[in-house]
């Protein structure tokens, strides 16, 4: 599904010369995975999160996803394979303000092209919200929810397109413990029901739910048993 | 892409921030109001002066003015131009002195045929008009206005009195009636009319006519008909190919044509007032737009997060710009019409909306869009994601 082959990537700071935020990363993720990206801060896990999610292109290496090398694709085909293969969950959820539930989950139905977008939008949203456990939030604006249900909002929004794969990115960074105890568990479902998902945290205790845990320490990964 | 989706998305965004909207749309609005209202009012008032200068003039009527007009010219015109009804001279419009029984009066005295009373379209209250054996016989008679009938003889009937004009003594034969005042401020009630031959030879020993008004049976033929009257003219006068005419001819078309150019400059400045408006409102959206795009950095990396390309996301940014200027057109339109309407009352000019008006601000609304919208739409099109969800 995801197979990363010497990955590097390296920011130019004032003052500081070139950092190398990723180096020489190999990386595989099989189908079906739930797999948890552990690290401190600045150890680059976000970076390489951004390159999984093809939000950042790495300066070397190689990525496939689901089949096709995408260091080969151009600008609109990443846009495209985000919109169809990828989910994204934020640590600050990015809910569009002023936009109830509903219209916030369908967002990527606005941008996927053909059988994907055709058919009832609201619908789709509708049932994917009914998989988070929100259906009787519908037309809620975010501001009228709690911050648990602010996220499971923003994973119905990953899901509603159905991708290959979820990222999360510190995905309970910013719930309480109850909230963020959900909020995994809602994961678990979701892989057990079948959804690869990688999520970022530096919480041992939650990294320690996923079926996997990878270390990044400053810039390169070691597998960590569980 | 699900553009009606993303439409649908755009038009709520819009509807959610109210007061925003209200800023981005207020310079639209008046500046197609000002352009509508100024266009059916220019509109009007042009219709209304072309049918006040057919009705002064007729509206198949042709003026000829020359100082080498003469009697023989008309007879042509109307032998040669089987579509000329009539032609009537005119000759003078000297002040001249006037006195009945030691009462003296200034007068301007006209000569006239015995057509004028068609062709000028000005008959008698009193009395009887001119016949042609008056004209050929140069007769001693006169018209006379009714003020001045009645600033000369109070009470008593003119009809039959003798009058002096100048020296020479004229019978009145009928009182005219009254038309007003005439467009440069004289009073034609106080005038004198006189068969044209008696002014020419008895009181001005004249070989020209000076002014004839000429009826047409066709009013659309008008300006066609002048220019064949000028062709006959032309001939008659002797005058060469390439040699200035010595005479002029006018329509009510062309007077009205003289006065719409005045109006066309009015509209002119109009239009440019209602384009610096636009042009105001073009920059206070844009600069709008630009808060916006960075207000909206993090949604913007939503939507690339999520599928959106950097053409999604300006497509998106002009859609939302045009849709407030297009909604603001036509909000402006109907404020024009509304100003125009309530202007009109006061000044008493029909309103009349073109369609090239309407379309004209809508389109000068939704060109204020794009224009606005596009700068503030790239810029969110380049927005990285990465740093937008920073």
């Amino acid at each position: 599904m995801i197979q990363l082959r010497d990955i590097t990537k390296s920011y130019e700071r004032p003052g500081e010369g070139v950092l190398k935020v990723l180096n020489e990363i190999d990386f595989k993720v099989e189908k079906g995975e739930f797999v948890a990206i552990v690290g401190p801060s600045g150890s680059g896990k976000s970076t390489l999160m951004n390159i999984l999610g093809l939000l950042d292109t790495p300066d070397s290496g190689d990525y496939e996803l689901v089949g096709s090398r995408v260091s080969s694709l151009s600008a609109k085909e990443l846009a495209r394979t985000r919109n169809s293969t990828i989910g994204f969950v934020f640590q600050q959820f990015h809910l569009l303000p002023r936009t109830t539930a509903a219209e916030n989950v369908e967002l990527p139905l606005v941008y996927s092209d053909g059988d994907k977008s055709g058919g009832d939008t609201r619908k789709k949203a509708i049932d994917a919200l009914c998989r988070v456990g929100l259906e009787d939030r519908l037309t809620h604006y975010p501001s009228e929810l709690s911050g648990g249900q602010q996220q499971r909002v923003a994973i119905a929004r990953a899901l509603v397109n159905d991708p290959d794969v979820i990222l999360a990115d510190e995905p309970t960074g910013n719930l309480d413990q109850e909230s963020g105890r959900q909020v995994m568990e809602l994961f678990r479902d979701l892989n057990n029901n079948g959804s690869t998902i990688l999520f970022i945290t530096h919480d041992q205790q939650l990294a320690s739910q996923a079926s996997r845990v990878v270390r990044i320490d400053d810039g390169r990964l070691s597998a960590a048993v569980n | 892409m699900n553009s009606k989706l993303l439409l649908k998305n755009s038009l709520r965004i819009m509807s959610r921030n109210k007061l925003r909207t209200f800023f981005m749309s207020i310079g639209v609005a008046v500046g197609v109001a000002t352009l509508i209202a100024g266009q059916s009012l220019g509109t009007g008032a042009s219709k209304q002066i072309g049918e006040r200068m057919d009705k002064m003039f007729g509206p198949g009527t042709i003026y000829v003015f020359s100082s080498t007009l003469a009697y023989d010219d008309l007879e042509a015109i109307e032998d040669e131009l089987e579509q000329v009804i009539a032609t009537s001279p005119r000759f003078g419009g000297a002040e001249s002195e006037i006195s009945y029984q030691g009462v003296n009066r200034q007068a301007a005295v006209f000569g006239h045929s015995e057509k004028a009373e068609f062709v000028w379209n000005r008959s008698v209250i009193d009395g009887r008009f001119f016949t042609s054996n008056d004209i050929k016989k140069t007769a001693r008679v006169a018209l006379i206005g009714p003020r001045l009938a009645e600033s000369m003889f109070a009470e008593a009937d003119p009809v039959g009195e003798e009058i002096l004009i100048g020296s020479v003594p004229f019978r009145i034969i009928g009182v005219l009636e009254a038309i007003g005042t005439d467009p440069h401020g004289e009073d034609r009630d106080e005038d004198i009319y006189v068969p044209i031959t008696t002014a020419m030879r008895r009181l001005n020993n004249a070989e020209y006519i000076g002014t004839a008004k000429i009826v047409v049976s066709n009013h659309q033929q008008v300006d066609q008909d002048a220019a064949q009257i000028s062709e006959i003219l032309r001939e008659r006068h002797h005058i060469a190919s390439g040699e200035k005419d010595d005479f002029a001819t006018y329509t009510a078309k062309f007077a009205g044509q003289m006065i719409s150019k005045a109006n066309e400059v009015m509209n002119a400045y109009l239009l440019a007032a209602a384009g610096v408006v636009l042009l105001v409102a073009a920059v206070v959206i844009a600069s709008i737009m630009l808060v916006v795009v960075r207000e909206r950095v993090a949604e913007i990396g939503v939507r690339k997060a999520v599928g959106a390309t950097g053409k999604n996301i300006s497509f998106q940014f002009l859609v939302e710009a045009v849709g407030v200027t297009l909604a603001s057109g036509i909000l402006g339109v109907g404020l024009g019409l509304a100003a125009a309407n309530i202007i009109a009352r006061f000044i008493d000019v029909p309103v009349i909306v073109t369609s090239g008006s309407v379309t004209l601000g809508l389109v000068a609304a939704i060109v204020v869009g794009i224009v606005s919208g596009i700068v503030p739409a790239r810029r969110a099109a380049r927005l990285d994601p990465v740093e937008a969800l920073r």
